[in-house]
């Protein structure tokens, strides 16, 4: 096994876990997606009329209550494998395509996503990494990519945020704050009150996002961003409840790591 | 900007545009509001969702603090369906409308057991989590049967 397949494997065995909560979280709220919830999918699956009739059939069949929660059942049991297989590439392989597959059926039930961000790159790291069990070659070239994506995720975040003003004057982060749709801790809403702190902070998030790339520059300046990332989706977790970005961003750090040892 | 084919939204979960938090409007909120019967008069207009404070015990499994998130997004959807909306079918019938009153009917029924009558609304909100200007206002529904019928 090549470093690059041990760092494969790494990712996959965190992707796995981070996917065996996400589906512990939709087993805890299965009758939102039941037919007396709000997913309902005899209401959802008007929105995929252009669709070939054999698939509308397909997607009737596992969409409905009881073949979806198989659906989920079995998409616990493959990230509990994909944590504790070893090394056996066409396994792997395996276990990532299928979950690839049961995770976009599942954005398609939600109607395009459940929760936005982590779902688009725990597909994007799904396929990638199944792809990357096929060949070593296929291996780095998959690292590659998912570096890229997750590196582009911040740096156009904070594009998108610097052409704002209301976040280059901290009205945007304060906003967000203390918006009653959240319950951000109270010495934070009170800190961001004041503009100039919401100001810096706001400034902070964007120079952390836009100077992200630097990340593969050098092994110090790699480590630096990689426990600033992870300690800026827990502050996420903190204020917005965004545990699931927590665990899939963090998920495809081995994969920056190893890009940046490359370079 | 939405994407017009629907094939290229079905996989749009592939090429994600990685915005996030990028825009800062209004806060906008659904509000609900009861009543218990007929001759009650209706209760102020309550929010319906506010996500819970987050807990350390919620970091690795925070079912209802994503529902919530779900019902927060769906937010902007609906919005940005009231704004395309074709006046040739009743918003009522367009699946942004049926998910929104699903929404309301899901969280309603946890909370009256016993039944009884609703409204609810989207509106825009001030800090203290009142209603400011409203977007959009559903007639009256029962709450007595499973699915929400509506009442007048």
């Amino acid at each position: 096994m090549n470093e690059a397949s041990t760092v494969l494997l790494l990712v996959s065995k965190l992707i796995g876990f981070s996917l065996l909560l996400q589906t512990l979280e939709f087993f805890k709220i299965k009758e939102s997606f039941s037919e007396n919830g709000i997913w309902k999918w005899s209401e959802v699956k008007k929105e995929y009329y252009y669709l070939p009739q054999l698939l509308k059939k397909f997607l009737d069949w596992i969409m409905s209550d009881k073949y979806f929660l198989d659906m989920l059942s079995l998409r616990f049991l493959l990230s509990f494998l994909l944590i504790v297989f070893p090394f056996w590439p066409v396994f792997q392989f395996f276990f990532l395509l299928v979950l690839f597959f049961i995770t976009f059926l599942i954005t398609i039930r939600f109607r395009g996503s459940f929760n936005g961000g982590s779902d688009y790159l725990s597909l994007i790291l799904l396929l990638c990494l199944s792809v990357g069990f096929i060949h070593p070659i296929l291996a780095k070239a998959a690292l590659w990519y998912i570096s890229l994506q997750v590196i582009s995720s911040y740096f156009l975040a904070g594009l998108i945020k610097i052409k704002e003003r209301k976040w280059r004057d901290g009205t945007a982060l304060k906003g967000f704050i203390s918006s009653p749709s959240y319950q951000a801790p109270l010495i934070l809403i009170n800190y961001t009150r004041d503009q100039n702190i919401s100001k810096l902070l706001g400034f902070c998030v964007i120079f952390f996002e836009l100077s992200f790339p630097l990340v593969l520059t050098h092994p110090n300046i790699t480590i630096f961003y990689l426990v600033a990332g992870g300690l800026f989706h827990f502050s996420n977790f903190l204020i917005f409840g965004l545990n699931r970005f927590f665990f899939v961003w963090c998920a495809s750090y081995p994969a920056i790591h190893y890009c940046a040892q490359l370079i | 900007m939405g994407i017009d084919s629907p094939f290229l939204n079905l996989i749009k979960p592939l090429i994600p545009s990685w915005k996030f938090y990028d825009d800062f409007e209004e806060t906008r909120l659904f509000f609900y509001r009861f009543k218990k019967n007929e001759s009650e008069t209706f209760s102020d207009w309550i929010p319906l969702y506010q996500a819970p404070s987050p807990k350390l015990a919620h970091f690795f499994i925070n079912p209802q603090g994503n529902l919530i998130l779900a019902a927060q997004s769906h937010i902007q959807t609906l919005i940005d369906d009231i704004e395309h909306h074709d006046a040739k079918l009743p918003f009522e019938e367009t699946l942004s409308y049926k998910i929104t009153k699903n929404f309301i009917h899901y969280a309603l029924i946890r909370k009256f057991h016993e039944g009884g009558f609703y409204q609810f609304k989207l509106a825009s909100s001030n800090l203290e989590a009142k209603p400011l200007e409203d977007i959009m206002v559903s007639p009256l529904y029962s709450l007595l049967s499973n699915i929400g019928e509506e009442y007048e």
